[in-house]
């Protein structure tokens, strides 16, 4: 069961973060979760010519330097923290403690952590923070740097517009969690489980085989190759949900061929999603749900993600007791699915 | 002498009138249940990037299977007994 008793929410004041808050103090309330706002004046650093270059080897490395922008004086951060409780309370708080933080550093997603951290929270709520300097939209940096650091689960939520699930009104009909059949994994099919027990949400299991980068290696007979990995794919898929979830609860697992998050988008969009849950930092690198696949499906989904945290090691598929006797009943083909054979000479 | 490909599926509460099989192209899809036939319409125009579906709620269920080179796919047979599909697929003669 997951535990988030203590939820951060980051706010920038601005109408995303909004959306932000709203989703944190409705998790809260679905959790019996204190919450605490948490809005960071963000001081820029100095200009580069006053400190010359850290570590030049002709420049001896310069003693730390104050930032460019000065603290704000006691009258201006009472007036910043009026600001910022005017800010939550416009929102639904009724029933929920509230605290309302205002901290000044330099960096932002560094204070962030720090706070949860020093609050012991169990999930941070962010707005996704998306934005399109480049040629390709990307995760905001704030939203990326507490994604990667994060010593908790992390909710990342997408800026309002027409077609974005807001639990807010409608709650979590509908969760999908992508798994990359790691060990991470585990842990996040066991939150998304949890979650929908509690909600009576609809559960969807992902899993998506990724090939494009074997095919230069492996044209010659791509077809076998992935062929080859897409059945123990399913094979792993039913079993981990098999051992997580059980047999008998209503859950629907979906393989899938293609760029992960690309898949898991997709299918979130067909299956309605009102959340989307993944692993977070699993190593897994471009696998659906680690790190890499996680960010580009925030950046883009059309609903919450949550990025759940591992925090304790769990048994590995393999050395799983129930699945080893079930499978020793288990005709050889396999129980689950189905087993194409290879061919076979009479 | 040839070549065979067995195929069994596991699908409780399921007839063999709930069951579709289709060949198309290199590969053997196999549907069940209105949300399987849904997936396999979406499969046959084009959509493939969804290779196994199943869903205990509504007992749908999809799956598509690559056919070796060398099978007869006019001589492709399917029994279903106590929930369990088994799909055969014999290869071609060597010596025709």
């Amino acid at each position: 069961m997951p535990d988030f008793s203590r939820v951060l929410c980051a706010v920038d004041l601005t109408d995303p973060s909004r959306r932000a808050l709203d989703c944190a103090l409705w998790w809260a309330r679905q959790h019996g979760a204190d919450v605490s706002v948490l809005h960071v004046r963000h001081l820029p650093p100095p200009p580069a010519d006053s400190a010359g270059i850290a570590g030049d080897v002709t420049t001896p490395a310069p003693e730390p330097v104050p930032v460019a922008a000065p603290l704000l004086t006691p009258d201006q951060r009472a007036e910043r923290l009026l600001e910022l409780e005017a800010f939550v309370h416009d929102a639904r708080t009724d029933g929920l403690q509230v605290e309302v933080l205002l901290d000044e550093e330099a960096t932002v997603a560094g204070a962030i952590l720090a706070r949860a951290d020093a609050l012991a929270a169990d999930l941070i709520v962010i707005g996704a923070g998306t934005h399109t300097t480049s040629d390709h939209p990307a995760l905001g940096r704030v939203s990326a740097g507490v994604l990667a650091g994060a010593p908790c689960s992390v909710l990342v939520v997408p800026p309002p517009a027409p077609d974005v699930a807001n639990p807010c009104i409608g709650g979590v009909n509908r969760i999908m969690c992508a798994v990359s059949l790691s060990q991470a994994s585990v842990h996040a099919l066991e939150c998304a489980a949890s979650l929908a027990g509690q909600s009576a949400a609809q559960l969807t299991v992902v899993h998506v085989v990724e090939f494009f980068s074997e095919v230069a290696a492996l044209a010659y007979d791509f077809d076998a190759h992935r062929e080859a990995r897409l059945q123990p794919a399913c094979d792993e898929l039913v079993a981990l949900v098999a051992m997580v979830v059980g047999r008998h609860r209503p859950v629907e697992e979906i393989v899938a061929q293609g760029t992960a998050s690309r898949e898991i988008l997709k299918l979130a969009v067909e299956e309605s999603a009102d959340l989307i849950v993944v692993s977070r930092g699993s190593g897994a690198g471009a696998r659906a749900g680690g790190r890499h696949t996680g960010q580009a499906v925030a950046r883009d989904a059309r609903c919450a993600v949550l990025f759940v945290h591992a925090e304790a090691p769990v048994p590995m598929l393999d050395q799983e007791p129930l699945h080893g006797a079930e499978r020793r009943d288990a005709p050889a083909s396999g129980a689950h699915g189905l087993t194409p054979q290879e061919p076979r000479r009479r | 002498m040839q070549d065979q490909v067995i195929v069994r599926v596991d699908l409780p509460d399921t007839t063999a009138a709930d069951v579709m099989m289709q060949v198309h192209q290199t590969r053997l899809l196999i549907a069940a249940g209105p949300a399987g036939a849904a997936q396999l319409l979406k499969h046959l125009e084009g959509d493939g990037h969804v290779v196994y579906r199943r869903d205990r709620r509504t007992g749908g269920f999809f799956r598509s299977v690559l056919l070796p080179d060398g099978v007869n796919v006019d001589e492709i047979k399917a029994t279903m007994h106590d929930g369990v599909l088994v799909v055969t697929a014999p290869g071609k003669d060597r010596d025709a």
